[in-house]
């Protein structure tokens, strides 16, 4: 069943797109907002979940969606008026949903019932006994569970014909049989009237029509959803024994009159103005009808579902154009520019689409953070359950956006940095009462472009960092001599350093501990920094500066000895010829520079790496670059060849990570040239001094020849 | 297939085709490094260049050469004879590299020549001889017997994989 497979593919990664809406609807609406068409958007992601189940017969997704949907039905029609109580029931029934797809999706199980007193609590909130007998019904269709009362079985006649082009959408009749049969007792009668001779047939069109006989007990909202994604593409008549019609396609939205039938007769205007509702949407939806056979009615309007791989191809192919380029630019000297003056001209137009082809490439590939930051409600909520504080989670910047490639990895470091503002950063209800505070945290995530650069913050208003036990911690732990001289915001950016464990130093909550160090590492790993300033009884803000992107960079070329590396133009505040006068020596024989009424320390590339033991050049020129929270240092280089934007490649995918190396790139002549990881290099120096015995056997050979 | 080395042009690729061999047989391409001969699965190599030169990479073993550009990806080159302890490698337009793939991980090993492509039954390869802990040896295989001379079969993921380790 190689097509279900893909149908199943399809479902789940709608859904993961529909409950991300859901989610991003329900936070709308617990931040206050009542329009109708965040409701309505909810509504309508519940009931596309709940639809491709029914397809799919995923019993249980179908009967828990059937119960929430039914909810928000209430809702949108106004029947029922949404409160705290309802939206923090939502929220469960969406946490419960998403479980339920999950396990679904992995073929893990979860404990049968474990959903059912979330479907009792909808269903008691939907209220209306008389209609939930029906939705019951409905219900016990879609489940299958047996559970269903004893009621008389009804006969429906179904007739049925799908559009020539169906099956080119992807609607399979076979599926839709299949679905009738499990309601009940199904008759099948083909009707082979629009068959063509033999020669005309097209293979891939249908002809053939169907007239069904059901006797179901399943109520008639359950017959008429199997029919729910086709109902535009056929022709389509349901009709019960008593002659009422509950569903033809000529009227738009009078499929759930019948329905709605057993309500009250006050609730009638409401009925009417869902119906109105429902037949807007119907012709909003039939007026665009190229995009519905995706099924992905909400979604597939305006986007494209691409391979991540195929992409990067793109990417890495538009990388080799530059470098193309680069290298046919070599070749034209300027005789060939006298001789063929229009050459030039055309090879800037060359550079110009070129560029604008790779940002455009680059621009595919960038989401915005809202993927990820979606995922933190959730969390929040579990873990202000599991803590038993009161946490809301507040979002901005969430349309930023941001290379595929870092969202992926940001993640993880997210859910970190919020896991620690929650469990170590907001106080329990009653601490937080006793100090004034209101009784619910808040935790705010942030996004924001900066330059080249996104920031992203999480702060959250609890008691901030616990400067004098960090410091402790940190003496015991051997991290810092007891007699360091630190600044507060150094002792606060302790807790980043390996080894030093949160969880065991500020908390006692114990088996949750996550080590700051990772988030530190893996940021870094992105070419990002991570940094953290707190106010004692007022919060912690923990910031982290990403690149935009982590495929091309602008960088500044320079050589040092016979080695060129590239320097990220992000990072480069300024370059400059110094004076004699403004260098001065420390007393370690550490260089330091004169810049801006600062003294920045100086580090040779030729000392950091331990590459060269050429005379030292006098004419030597400074880069001081931005190293790491605001601190700089100044790059000694010999030469500075130019500024070029450059593809990034990992030096780790075929080798291993090197100290101070962020990457490696190709240059316009082939050749492959270093890029620097500034925010290490400072530290490198340092390392260099007493690190030899720790060196390859030939590496402390060439030291030992250059000392 | 003897001395391709030699070949002019950046570029020497060489097509193998797969022979008629029993099944039992394998295939290794053979390289000379000085005067001996070592070799590898021809399955593990993915083609063969002359020397272009390499950037070098900082705070790595000497042995490592640098790194190359091979159509986009950053390659590691391996100075064998560093690596065997023979002295360094002074590379010309003669030397060879030969692209390695461990895993999904891409290697160059700098040789002097290619010499011969051997097909061996896996009979024929001789154990090593127990040596001490911590030898070079470790970088090696088996040993195989071609024509009177003796070659040595390389262990790549050994020689390659204490380079990613630091």
């Amino acid at each position: 069943m190689l097509e279900l497979d893909q149908f199943r593919h399809v479902y789940f990664q709608e859904c993961e797109e529909l409950l991300g809406s859901l989610e991003i609807q329900l936070m709308a609406l617990q931040e206050g907002a009542e329009a109708d068409d965040v409701i309505q958007e909810a509504f309508r992601a519940i009931h596309s979940i709940k639809g491709g189940a029914g397809a799919l017969q995923f019993r249980r997704i179908g009967a828990f969606a059937h119960n929430f949907e039914a909810l928000f039905d209430k809702i949108r029609s106004g029947k029922t008026a949404l409160n705290p109580d309802l939206l923090i029931l939502s929220l469960t029934a969406f946490d419960m949903l998403a479980d339920l797809i999950a396990a679904e999706q992995c073929g893990s199980e979860i404990k049968p019932g474990s959903e059912d007193h979330i479907s009792e609590a909808l269903k008691e909130a939907t209220g209306n006994q008389g209609e939930s007998a029906g939705e019951d019904r409905a219900a016990a269709g879609m489940a299958a569970s047996g559970t269903s009362k004893p009621v008389a079985p009804v006969l429906y006649r179904i007739a049925f014909r799908p559009s020539p082009d169906s099956l080119k959408r992807g609607n399979e009749p076979l599926y839709l049989i299949r679905a009738l049969k499990a309601l009940g007792n199904l008759t099948v009668t083909v009707d082979q009237d629009g068959l063509p001779p033999l020669d005309e047939i097209d293979p891939q069109a249908v002809y053939l029509a169907w007239n069904f006989e059901l006797e179901t007990v399943a109520g008639p909202d359950a017959v008429s959803e199997i029919f729910e994604f086709v109902e535009d593409d056929s022709d389509l008549a349901i009709t019960t024994p008593n002659g009422a019609e509950i569903f033809d396609d000529g009227q738009s939205g009078v499929s759930d009159e019948a329905s709605d039938d057993g309500e009250s007769p006050e609730n009638g205007q409401a009925g009417e103005t869902k119906a109105k509702l429902q037949g807007a949407v119907k012709s909003l939806e039939n007026s665009n009808p190229d995009t519905k056979e995706t099924s992905g009615r909400h979604f597939g309007a305006t986007s494209v579902r691409v391979d991540l791989d195929r992409v990067d191809r793109l990417v890495n192919m538009v990388g080799e154009l530059v470098i193309a380029y680069s290298t046919v630019l070599q070749h034209v000297d300027d005789r060939l520019r006298l001789t063929h003056p229009q050459l030039a001209h055309e090879l800037t137009q060359f550079l110009q689409h070129t560029q604008s082809l790779q940002d455009s490439v680059m621009a595919i590939r960038a989401q915005p953070v809202r993927t990820i930051f979606a995922r933190m409600p959730r969390l929040v909520r579990d873990l202000a359950e599991q803590t038993g504080k009161r946490v809301r989670l507040k979002t901005k910047g969430e349309s930023t956006e941001i290379d595929k490639t870092v969202i992926e990895k940001l993640s993880d470091p997210l859910v970190h940095m919020i896991r620690n503002a929650i469990d170590h950063g907001i106080e329990p209800l009653e601490e937080r009462q006793a100090l004034g505070k209101p009784p619910e945290g808040t935790v705010t995530l942030s996004a924001e472009q900066v330059g080249g650069r996104i920031v992203i913050r999480v702060s959250d208003d609890g008691h901030g960092i616990d400067r004098e036990r960090v410091r402790q911690v940190a003496v015991e732990k051997n991290l810092i001599a007891p007699d360091t001289n630190l600044s507060d915001e150094e002792i606060e950016n302790l807790i980043f350093l390996p080894g030093f464990s949160t969880a065991q130093a500020l908390s006692d909550i114990s088996g949750r501990g996550v080590g700051m160090d990772i988030v530190y590492q893996n940021i870094q790993k992105l070419g990002g920094r991570v940094s953290i300033r707190s106010e004692p009884g007022r919060g912690s803000t923990v910031t982290l500066t990403l690149p935009l992107t982590l495929a091309v960079m602008e960088g500044m070329i320079v050589r040092s000895g016979d080695y060129v590396y590239v320097i990220p133009l992000a990072n480069i505040i300024q370059s400059l010829s110094p004076r004699p006068e403004e260098i001065g020596t420390l007393p370690d024989a550490g260089m330091v520079l004169r810049f801006r009424d600062e003294y920045v320390k100086l580090v040779d590339l030729n000392d950091a790496f331990g590459t060269d033991c050429g005379a030292a050049n006098d004419n030597q020129l400074i880069i001081v670059v931005e190293a790491d929270a605001g601190r700089a240092i100044g790059i000694v280089v010999e030469e500075i060849l130019g500024q070029e934007q450059v593809v990034i490649k990992s030096l780790d995918e075929n080798f291993s990570h090197i100290r101070g190396i962020a990457g490696a790139t190709i240059m316009g002549d082939g050749k492959v040239a270093l890029i620097l990881d500034v925010t290490v290099i400072g530290k490198l120096g340092n390392k260099r001094l007493n690190a030899s015995t720790a060196r390859e056997p030939g590496e402390t050979k060439l030291q030992e020849l250059c000392a | 297939m003897n001395d391709q080395a030699g070949l002019s042009g950046p570029v020497v690729t060489q097509v193998i085709e797969p022979g008629i061999h029993d099944s039992t047989m394998s295939q290794f391409v053979a390289f000379t490094i000085g005067e001996q001969n070592y070799c590898v699965d021809i399955m593990s190599v993915r083609e063969i260049r002359a020397w272009t030169g390499a950037t070098p990479l900082p705070n790595t073993a000497d042995y490592v050469r640098g790194v190359i550009n091979l159509r986009g990806s950053i390659v590691p080159i391996v100075d064998l004879r560093i690596r065997f302890g023979l002295g360094e490698t002074e590379p010309t337009k003669s030397h060879v590299v030969v692209i390695v793939a461990i895993e999904d991980r891409l290697n160059g090993l700098l040789v002097d020549s290619v010499s011969d492509i051997l097909s061996v039954s896996a009979d024929d390869i001789a154990a090593i001889p127990e040596t001490d802990v911590g030898s070079r040896v470790r970088y090696l295989d088996g040993l195989i017997t071609e024509e009177d001379r003796m070659v040595a079969l390389i262990a790549l993921d050994r020689v390659i994989d204490e380079i990613s380790v630091h």
